[in-house]
C-alpha cells in the first residue's frame, strides 16, 4: 500500500541531507509537492503516479541544492550568515572533531600525552614559584619591616651575616625615633618535658616582648602585649601544645627545660606559623629569660662582635630602609666605634626589606633556607621549554598530517565548506585537543605534587582556592596554546583545492618542510642543551658529596654539651668511657663541628721582621687529637698532641692559607712564631694543609686551631657500626651515666655537611628530572614525526629498492633526513650551553671540569635517540615490497 | 520548444509581471506560467525557487507565511517597489529587443497599454 506521507517524509529528508537547504526552504517545496500532488490526484491520477511525477516535476536534488547554493555562495553578507547558521552545528563540528580524532588515535594520543604532560609541568613549576613568591607576605606590616644586616671588614676580606650584635635593638629605638619597634630573635635548643613527654626541640627562638607589634603570628591564646614581657614565659605553636599537653589547656602551666634547669611558664598559644615564612618555629621565649646571662659576659670590646641575634625594625610610615641605613652610620660612630678601633673590625650595617629575605639573602648565619632567585628564572625557562617542545610536536604533527586530511578538506569544500569555516574547524579542533590536555595535565600535576614536594623540599598544597584565583589565567593558557599549536596548520590545510587534491596529485609546499625542519631543529637544539645540562648538574652534585675535603668525615656523631663546666673540667673522663664501646673507633673534642662556620678572633702575630701585627682569623677551638681523628695532613712543624701536655696553653696550629696571609715565605717559616688569639699568648707550632671547613663554595680561609678547655663543647666520635640506632641508643645510655643532667644532644657530621648544598641540591635534581621529562616529550614528538616522514619516504625507498639498494642504504637514506638536523642542531646548542653551564657552576670553586666530552655525549645521546625513535618506522619502509609502494601511486 | 538560454533570461521578468498583478505562492506561479505559455515554457518546478530567493536578496519581492483555508502554511511573495522599477527596465530591455526583430523579420506588433 503506497503511503503518501511516508513518501513524502522520504523525500524530504533526501532533501535535507544536502547542505544549502535552510528550514525554510524545505519547508516552501514541501508545500509546492503536496499543491502539485493534490492537482493530479484532482485530475484522477493514483496518488503513488502523482507523487512520483510531482518529484520529477520539481527536479533532482542535487540540482536543487546546487542552483539554491550558488545562489547563496556569492554574497559576503550571506557567507557570514551562514556562519551564524553554523553555530547550531558547533555540536556536529564538535562530533566531527571527535571522529576524527579516533580516526587518528595514535597521533591524538601522542599529542594529548606530550602536551598534557608538558602542562603538567608548567603547573607545578607554576605552583613552586608561587609559593617562593608568597613568603612573609601574610604579614601585615611587611612593606615597613626590615632586617638588619652586617657587613664586618677585617684585614683583607670582608664578611656579610644575617646577624647583628646583641644590643643593636635595644638602643635603636631610642636613637633613630622612626624605628617603631626593634625586635631581637635568637635561635636555641632545648630539651624540653612535661609529665612524661619529652622532645629535643630543635630552633626554638627567643625574642623581645615586642615580637607581635611587628609579625602577624596570630596568638589564639594569650596576649599578645603581654606574652613575652616577662622571663621565662614561653608561647607555644598549637601543634607544639597538643603534642606536650594533648587537649589540656596549657595556659598558664610549666614546661621544663631540662638542660638548663628552668621552667618556662606558658602564656600563649599560636597558630602554626605558615611554612611560606623566612623563619619559623613551634616555640617563642622571652628574650627576658636570657639577659641575666648577658649582663654575665666579660666586659670587654668583644661583645659587640658576639654575632647570635637577627634584628627586625619596624618602621614608620614614610622611613625607608635607606634613609634607616644613612642613620645606622651615625648610630654605630656612637655605639661602636671604641669597640672596632680595639678588635680591628669594622661595622657596616644595611636594612634588608622583609620581602626579598626568603628571596635572595644568603648571607651567613641566615635563620633559615633561602630561596634563590636564579633557580626561579631556571624552572620558568625549563618549564617554557618543555611547553615550547610540546606545542611544535603538535605543529609538526599536524601539518605532516595534513596531507593525509587533505581529501577530507578536498570533499567539504565541494559541498561548499568554506576557507574560513574549515580553518575556524581545525583551529577548533587544536584547541579542543589543547582544553583537554590541559585537564589532564591538572590532573596529572594533581597526582605527582606530593612527589614534586619531596623533590623540591615544599609542602605545596594543591589549593582548589587558587583555581579560583587563576582559573581565568589557567583556561587563557590552554586556548593561547591551542591556537599558537594549531594557527599554522589550519591556515594550511584549509588552503587545499578540491580539485588537485581530489585528484591524487599533491605536492607539499617548500614552506612547509622548511618550517618543519627549522621547528625539529629547534627542538633537538633544546634537547641537547638540556642533555648537557643534566649531565652536568649530576657530575657536580656527584662531585660536591664526594669532594675530598682534607679530612675524613665518615661516621662521625656529634654531642654537644654546650660548654658545660662540668663536662668540661673531666671531658677527659668522658673520652675514655666513650671510647670503651666496641662500635666507638675515636673521640676528640672541638668548640664547633666541621660543617660549622669557625669562630673569627682577632690575632696578634710575629711577622718575618720580627715587628708585631693584627689580623683576624678563623679559629677552631680543639683538642690536642683533633688533627690525628680527623687525618688532617702536617706539611710544617707538629700537630697538637699529648705527649707535649704544654700543648694545651698556647700551642697555635695554622694552615697554609694563613702562611700566606701572614706574610711566612714557607710554612716551615711559621714554625715558633710568637701568636696570640683571644686571650691566649703563645707560639706557630705546626702548620697544617689546607682542608675546607667553611661551606665549600669558597676558596679554603686562614685558620687557626688551639687548645682552650673552657670553650670546648662537642664531643666527635667516630663510630663504625652497621646499626645506627642501636649504637645511638647505647651511646645515650653511657652519657646517661655521666652526665645525667645534661641532654644527649646528637648529630650526624654528614648530615650537617650535606645541608649546606640543599639549595643547589635541590635547584639541581628539580632541573634534572624535568630536563628529562623535556627529552622525552621531544621524542615522543620525534616519534610521530618519523613516521610521517616514513610516509613520504616510501615512493622514495621503492625506487631505491628496486634500482638495488639494500635494506642498510634505505635505512642510511632514510635516517639522513635527520641525522643532519642532529648535526646543525649540535653546532648550535654547544655555545648557548657551555654559556649556561659556565653560568651556574660559578656558584662553586670546587666544580667540575666542563669537558668536550660532555657535549659529545649529549650529541651522541641525541643521536642515539633519534635512532632508537625512527629505527622502527625507516626499518619497516626498508623492508616494504616496492612494487606495492609504485602501484599505489 | 523554447530553448535554455531563452527560458532563463525570461524568468525574472516573468516572474516579476506576474507578482505584479498579485502576490502569489510558488505553486501558483508554476501554474500561471505553463497557462500562459501553453505548456511551451518547460519549468523544472525546483527551478523556481532559487530564483525566487535571488529576487527577494535582490529587493525586488518580500515573502510572507500565510495559512491558507486548508490550513497549511504557503509562502506568498509580492513585489517592491523597487522590483516594479527592475520590471520596467527589464520590459524596454525586452522590448527594445524584439524591435529589432520586428524590423528585420518584418512583423507587426502591438503592444498593449499599460
Amino acid at each position: 500500500m503506497f503511503d503518501l506521507e511516508k513518501a513524502i517524509k522520504t523525500w524530504i529528508s533526501s532533501l535535507r541531507k544536502h547542505k544549502g537547504f535552510e528550514e525554510g526552504h524545505i519547508e516552501e517545496l514541501e508545500n509546492h509537492l503536496r499543491d502539485d500532488i493534490e492537482h493530479r490526484v484532482e485530475k484522477g491520477a493514483a496518488e503513488e503516479d502523482a507523487f512520483n511525477s510531482a518529484v520529477i516535476e520539481i527536479g533532482e536534488s542535487n540540482q536543487l541544492g546546487e542552483e539554491l547554493y550558488k545562489n547563496s555562495k556569492k554574497s559576503d553578507v550571506s557567507v557570514f550568515k551562514n556562519l551564524l547558521f553554523d553555530l547550531p552545528l558547533l555540536p556536529s563540528y564538535l562530533k566531527i572533531s571527535l571522529r576524527s580524532l579516533y580516526r587518528q588515535k595514535g597521533y591524538a594520543f601522542i599529542n594529548i600525552c606530550g602536551l598534557a604532560l608538558s602542562m603538567a609541568a608548567c603547573l607545578l613549576i607554576f605552583l613552586y614559584i608561587n609559593d617562593e613568591l608568597s613568603y612573609d607576605q601574610y604579614h601585615t606590616k611587611k612593606d615597613r619591616i626590615y632586617r638588619i644586616a652586617s657587613d664586618i671588614e677585617i684585614p683583607d676580606q670582608t664578611l656579610m651575616f644575617a646577624l647583628t650584635p646583641p644590643y643593636m635593638a635595644p638602643l635603636l629605638p631610642e636613637d633613630i625615633s622612626q624605628v617603631e619597634h626593634a625586635v631581637r630573635i635568637s635561635k636555641l635548643n632545648a630539651l624540653l618535658s612535661y609529665r612524661e613527654q619529652r622532645f629535643q626541640e630543635e630552633g626554638l627562638l627567643y625574642a623581645d616582648k615586642n615580637l607581635f607589634e611587628v609579625f602577624d603570628f596570630e596568638l589564639l591564646k594569650g596576649n599578645p602585649d603581654q606574652a613575652l614581657i616577662n622571663p621565662n614565659s614561653i608561647v607555644l605553636s598549637e601543634s607544639a601544645a597538643r603534642k606536650y599537653f594533648g587537649e589540656e589547656d596549657p595556659m598558664g602551666k610549666s614546661i621544663l627545660d631540662m638542660g638548663r634547669e628552668q621552667e618556662y611558664t606558658i602564656t600563649g598559644v599560636m597558630k602554626n606559623i605558615p611554612s611560606n615564612s623566612h623563619f619559623s618555629t613551634d616555640f617563642f621565649i622571652s628574650f627576658s629569660t636570657f639577659e641575666p646571662i648577658m649582663t654575665q659576659w666579660d666586659p670587654g670590646p668583644w661583645n659587640w662582635f658576639r654575632l647570635g641575634y637577627y634584628t627586625y625594625v619596624l618602621l614608620q610610615e614614610g622611613y625607608t630602609g635607606a634613609e634607616l641605613e644613612k642613620d645606622l652610620v651615625a648610630f654605630t660612630e656612637r655605639h661602636i666605634s671604641g669597640a672596632e678601633e680595639e678588635m680591628n673590625q669594622y661595622y657596616t650595617f644595611y636594612a634588608q626589606p622583609l620581602k626579598t629575605i626568603h628571596f635572595d639573602s644568603h648571607l651567613e648565619g641566615e635563620i633559615g633556607d633561602n630561596g634563590n632567585i636564579t633557580s626561579i628564572y631556571i624552572f620558568s625557562v625549563i618549564s617554557l621549554l618543555i611547553l615550547l617542545i610540546a606545542l611544535i610536536n603538535f605543529t609538526n604533527l599536524a601539518t605532516a598530517r595534513s596531507m593525509k586530511r587533505a581529501k577530507e578538506v578536498g570533499l567539504r569544500k565541494t559541498v561548499g565548506a568554506l576557507r574560513r569555516q574549515l580553518a575556524l574547524q581545525f583551529l577548533g579542533e587544536s584547541i579542543f585537543i589543547s582544553m583537554l590536555s590541559l585537564g589532564i595535565g591538572v590532573l596529572i600535576a594533581y597526582l605527582m605534587l606530593p612527589l614534586f614536594n619531596s623533590l623540591a623540599d615544599k609542602s605545596i598544597t594543591f589549593n582548589w582556592v587558587l583555581f579560583q584565583d587563576y582559573g581565568l589565567l589557567l583556561l587563557s593558557f590552554g586556548l593561547i596554546a591551542g591556537v599558537l599549536a594549531g594557527i599554522y596548520p589550519a591556515f594550511i590545510m584549509s588552503r587545499f583545492e578540491p580539485v588537485t587534491v581530489l585528484k591524487g596529485v599533491f605536492i607539499s609546499t617548500n614552506q612547509g618542510n622548511l618550517l618543519r625542519k627549522i621547528l625539529v631543529t629547534f627542538q633537538y637544539t633544546v634537547s641537547i642543551i638540556l642533555i648537557v645540562g643534566t649531565i652536568v648538574i649530576y657530575n657536580q652534585l656527584n662531585y660536591m658529596s664526594n669532594y675530598d675535603l682534607g679530612f675524613s668525615k665518615e661516621e662521625v656523631i656529634l654531642i654537644n654539651f654546650r660548654g658545660d663546666e662540668g663536662i668540661q673540667r673531666n671531658y677527659r673522663t668522658f673520652k675514655d668511657e666513650l671510647l670503651k664501646h666496641s662500635d666507638v673507633i675515636d673521640v676528640t673534642t672541638s668548640n664547633r663541628d666541621l660543617s660549622m662556620s669557625a669562630s673569627n678572633w682577632a690575632v696578634s702575630y710575629e711577622t718575618m721582621e720580627g715587628e708585631n701585627q693584627r689580623a683576624a682569623i678563623s679559629a677552631y677551638v680543639i683538642d690536642l687529637d683533633f688533627t690525628d681523628m680527623y687525618d688532617i695532613p702536617v706539611i710544617a712543624g707538629r700537630s697538637l698532641s699529648y705527649d707535649f701536655p704544654g700543648d694545651t696553653l698556647g700551642a697555635f696550629i695554622v694552615n697554609r692559607s694563613t702562611v700566606e696571609l701572614l706574610g711566612y715565605p714557607s710554612p716551615e717559616d711559621a714554625i715558633d712564631k710568637n701568636f696570640m688569639q683571644n686571650g691566649i699568648r703563645g707560639r706557630i707550632i705546626g702548620v697544617v694543609e689546607n682542608f675546607n671547613f667553611e661551606p665549600l663554595r669558597e676558596e679554603i680561609e686562614p685558620l687557626s686551631m688551639f687548645f682552650q678547655s673552657n670553650n670546648l663543647s662537642l664531643f666527635n666520635i667516630r663510630v663504625a657500626s652497621d646499626d645506627y640506632s642501636r649504637t645511638l641508643a647505647e651511646l645515650e645510655a653511657i652519657w646517661e651515666t655521666l652526665a645525667p643532667h645534661r641532654p644527649f644532644e646528637y648529630s650526624f657530621l654528614n648530615e650537617g655537611l650535606d645541608q649546606r648544598y640543599k639549595q643547589e641540591t635541590k635547584a639541581g635534581e628539580i632541573t634534572y628530572y624535568f630536563s628529562i621529562l623535556a627529552v622525552l616529550i621531544a621524542c615522543l614528538g620525534l616519534f610521530g614525526l618519523a613516521a610521517f616522514v616514513a610516509g613520504q619516504f616510501k615512493k622514495e625507498a621503492g625506487i631505491r629498492k628496486i634500482l638495488g639498494a639494500s635494506v642498510n642504504q634505505i635505512v642510511t637514506a632514510f635516517s639522513k633526513n635527520f641525522i643532519a638536523l642532529n648535526i646543525i642542531a649540535f653546532v648550535i646548542s654547544i655555545p648557548v650551553s657551555w654559556f649556561a653551564m659556565e653560568q651556574w657552576l660559578q656558584n662553586f670553586p670546587y666544580r667540575t671540569e666542563l669537558n668536550l666530552w660532555v657535549f659529545i655525549l649529549a650529541g651522541a645521546l641525541t643521536v642515539f635517540f633519534t635512532a632508537v625513535t625512527i629505527a622502527y618506522q625507516s626499518v619497516k619502509t626498508a623492508t616494504m615490497n616496492p612494487v606495492s609502494i609504485l602501484r599505489n601511486e | 520548444m523554447i530553448g535554455k538560454a531563452l527560458v532563463a533570461a525570461s524568468t525574472k521578468p516573468l516572474i516579476l509581471s506576474i507578482l505584479e498583478f498579485r502576490e502569489s505562492y510558488g505553486y501558483q506561479i508554476i501554474q500561471r506560467v505553463k497557462e500562459l505559455s501553453g505548456e511551451q515554457l518547460q519549468w523544472a518546478d525546483g527551478m523556481l525557487y532559487p530564483v525566487l530567493h535571488r529576487l527577494e536578496k535582490d529587493g525586488f519581492i518580500t515573502s510572507s507565511w500565510q495559512i491558507s483555508e486548508s490550513g497549511r502554511k504557503r509562502k506568498y511573495y509580492a513585489i517592491t517597489d523597487q522590483g516594479v522599477t527592475e520590471l520596467q527596465n527589464e520590459k524596454q530591455q525586452w522590448l527594445d529587443v524584439n524591435s529589432i526583430f520586428a524590423q528585420l523579420w518584418g512583423l507587426k506588433l502591438t503592444v498593449p497599454n499599460q
